[in-house]
């Protein structure tokens, strides 16, 4: 965490987008959200925002650097042995594989 | 003056998100002039190597740890972080940044290397595996490109002999005489910007610059991966390759072993033969080659251990295999990022360690870290072998299976499932934690790069017997000869010697596990590594016998002196026991902390004990 802090005090990287889903989050709360984690075998989607769940949200975070933003469709290629944890997803040309925590902080349009 | 800026070579620096293929182009550029530094008191490991343009400039190049961000959530990201702001500890900024991107996954890529841009240090992009472009029918405008980012950008194909060249002539152009850099100026419409926006940015490049010829084909990972990744097909294949890796250790390397120990035994006899009788033939060829021999002779199964796993690293299929897991893992209190660093442990507990940097959660990694030395390491591997040689018929069960190999199959299942139940106990509680893994596109691995990881491994191991177990061979030597027994004594040579003595000193303590005196030299000497044991049985066996093939005798000599209990209970003590200074070390470095060591070495040795007691007395119960 400090070194978080020396680093933007030192560079100026202003990290605003989890403040930029967190408003998208407030607006879209009533509605029906759709997270990855319920998204069938083979199936795509496009993201929505990523959620933070709490401020300072260094998974949020890391999902939206890893290219979960606005507009990208994603696809579950997939899932665990055991269940739907993790599960594997492909967004553009890279396939990662999230834990099912990690990817309901995904939401769907 | 001047001459003082030539002698110092520039430093560059390789730096890239993760599987953009900056290793195989590091070692593009250096070739073998790379050394993998271990900087003691840093928890890293970097590969420094240098490079000589065809204009004779010499460079310092550094491979860094890949990460996808300079928000770094895991140790090894926070080392790449630190370097390229010049704030790693005792050491300037590099010269010059090579940020490399993967062309084919340039959409990730590229948001790291505007991050980079946004430190304004100099920089050069170097767009890799341009090759498999042309297979996806893409085409990047790389004068475009260039113009857009503002530096300069060369294309490159990592895997491939002089795939390099681009690179290295324009570094041959950036710099005019040795130690003097010159950027080249673009008309730079340099985007210092709101990283919120990075994202767009990196679409409106894409968009400008990336045209695509064709629709896209099916992918080789959608093919592969509906199989690799199938619940059922998927763990089929990962048993398959798992299983073949342990057969092909003990069966591809059967030659290559025979041949190495004969010409070791050619050595020894010839070594007699030009070596008068007396101490100094003593000390070379039993205590050298006897000792350090008897190890070097299983450098083919470790190196058929790490072709393994390098080739599976390599291809891509690691994490895959760790996705796979990773709810099996759940199951023990950890995540499916502790598995490749486990899969190594397999090779060496050391690098294994050391792999656990990309471990994000603390408490994992700890944990990581405490069972790492009970997956079964190559070292143990020349003692597995001896014992079970000595002890277990080379004989086939059900037809297919030979019973020596699945011995040694039980062994490391047993080492597995000691290491889940020590993690189960060690983690409670469910706090969330990190997977976020890339699974990358599936290539051939290339050969060029396996060769180099298994000489730099043979390197390693041979410097190792070189080293600690050529002198401990020779101090155990020495213990076990000297003194020589008083004239007209009875019982042989090595009980008067100081070897001897502490070994019968040590055996009220190990008697009730069926330790002889013998095995107490070999274990104290075995506490720097795991292999020197044999070595150490070798030494004073041949010290008894006066043989020149060590560890063809042993077999018979070890099966004639040993009882059954006694052999199986070594082999459960060594399943656990941390006879291993390397590893010790490291975790001390790693985790920055004695307490844990000490954590480690009480734990393994008791559950070493425990479990040589147990089978000890109930293989003695079954025998009579």
């Amino acid at each position: 965490m400090c070194f978080r802090q020396v680093f933007l005090k030192k560079r100026h990287i202003p990290v605003k987008l989890s403040t930029q889903a967190k408003s998208l989050y407030h607006e879209k709360r009533n509605e029906q959200k759709k997270p990855l984690n319920t998204l069938p075998l083979y199936h795509s989607g496009v993201v929505d925002h990523v959620e933070a769940l709490f401020p300072q949200d260094m998974i949020a975070k890391r999902l939206e650097e890893l290219g979960f933003v606005p507009g990208e469709p994603v696809k579950v290629i997939a899932y665990c042995p055991l269940g739907k944890d993790p599960i594997a997803v492909e967004i553009g040309f890279t396939r990662f594989a999230l834990r099912s925590s990690e990817a309901r902080r995904v939401i769907l349009r | 003056m001047v001459g003082d800026v030539m002698a110092k070579p520039l430093r560059i620096a390789l730096v890239g998100n993760p599987n953009c293929g900056k290793t195989a182009l590091f070692n593009q550029l250096t070739g073998s002039r790379q050394k993998v530094a271990n900087y003691a008191g840093v928890t890293v490991e970097r590969k420094s190597g240098y490079l000589v343009t065809p204009h004779g400039r010499k460079l310092q190049v550094l491979d860094l740890p890949g990460t996808y961000s300079l928000l770094a959530t895991s140790p090894d990201e926070a080392v790449t972080r630190d370097v390229c702001m010049g704030r790693y500890k005792g050491e300037p900024a590099p010269d010059l940044l090579i940020c490399v991107v993967a062309a084919t996954n340039l959409r990730l890529h590229l948001r790291f290397l505007l991050e980079l841009l946004q430190l304004g240090r100099p920089l050069v992009v170097v767009l890799n595996m341009v090759d498999v472009l042309e297979k996806y029918g893409i085409r990047i405008d790389v004068p475009r490109l260039q113009s857009e980012l503002g530096v300069p950008v060369v294309t490159t194909v990592g895997v491939r002999n002089g795939g390099a060249k681009n690179l290295i002539t324009l570094l041959d152009e950036m710099m005019p005489q040795q130690g003097v850099l010159h950027l080249p100026k673009l008309n730079s419409s340099v985007i210092l910007e709101n990283s919120s926006c990075v994202h767009d940015r990196v679409r409106k490049i894409l968009e400008t610059c990336v045209t695509r010829d064709r629709p896209l084909a099916v992918k080789l990972e959608d093919v592969l991966d509906r199989w690799v990744l199938h619940p059922i097909w998927g763990m089929i294949i990962l048993s398959f390759l798992l299983f073949i890796m342990f057969q092909a250790v003990f069966s591809w390397a059967q030659p290559f072993m025979d041949m190495l120990q004969d010409s070791i035994n050619r050595l020894g006899i010839l070594v007699s033969t030009l070596i008068p009788e007396g101490p100094l033939r003593g000390l070379v060829v039993d205590g050298v080659i006897g000792g350090a021999g008897t190890v070097v002779v299983f450098l083919p199964q470790i190196l058929i251990l790490f072709l393994w796993i390098l080739a599976l690293e390599e291809s891509g299929y690691l994490p895959r295999a760790a996705f796979l897991l990773d709810c099996f893992m759940g199951c023990a209190g950890l995540g499916g990022r502790s598995f490749i660093p486990l899969l190594s442990s397999f090779a060496c507990a050391v690098p294994g360690i050391m792999a656990t940097r990309t471990i994000q959660h603390t408490r994992d990694r700890i944990v990581t870290i405490l069972i790492a030395p009970l997956m079964t390491c190559s070292a143990r591997l020349p003692i597995y072998a001896l014992l079970i040689g000595a002890f277990i018929p080379n004989k086939s069960v059900i037809g297919v299976f030979n019973l020596q190999g699945l011995v040694l199959f039980v062994l490391y299942i047993v080492g597995i499932l000691s290491a889940f139940i020590v993690a189960r106990l060690l983690k409670k509680g469910g706090e969330e934690r990190f997977l976020l893994m890339e699974l990358p596109h599936y290539h051939w691995p290339s050969l060029r790069n396996l060769l180099l990881g298994l000489w730099q491994r043979a390197k390693i191991f041979l410097s190792r017997v070189g080293t600690i177990i050529v002198s401990l061979s020779i101090i155990l030597w020495a213990l076990s000869s000297f003194p020589a027994p008083p004239s007209g004594s009875t019982g042989t040579a090595l009980e008067w010697s100081l070897a001897g003595r502490i070994g019968h000193i040590l055996v009220p303590i190990f008697s009730p596990i069926g330790f002889n005196w013998q095995i107490c030299v070999a274990l104290i000497v075995g506490l720097a590594a795991r292999e020197v044991a044999v070595g150490a049985l070798g030494t004073v066996y041949a010290i008894a016998a006066s043989e020149n093939d060590i560890s063809g005798s042993l077999i018979p000599l070890l099966s004639a002196q040993w009882g059954l209990a006694t052999a199986f209970s070594l082999l459960a003590w060594y399943v656990y026991a941390p006879q291993c200074l390397s590893t010790l070390a490291v975790i001390r470095r790693e985790t920055g902390s004695w307490r844990m060591v000490m954590i480690t070495v009480v734990y393994l040795f008791a559950l070493a004990y425990i479990a040589a007691f147990l089978v000890y007395r109930i293989t003695g119960l079954f025998m009579g």
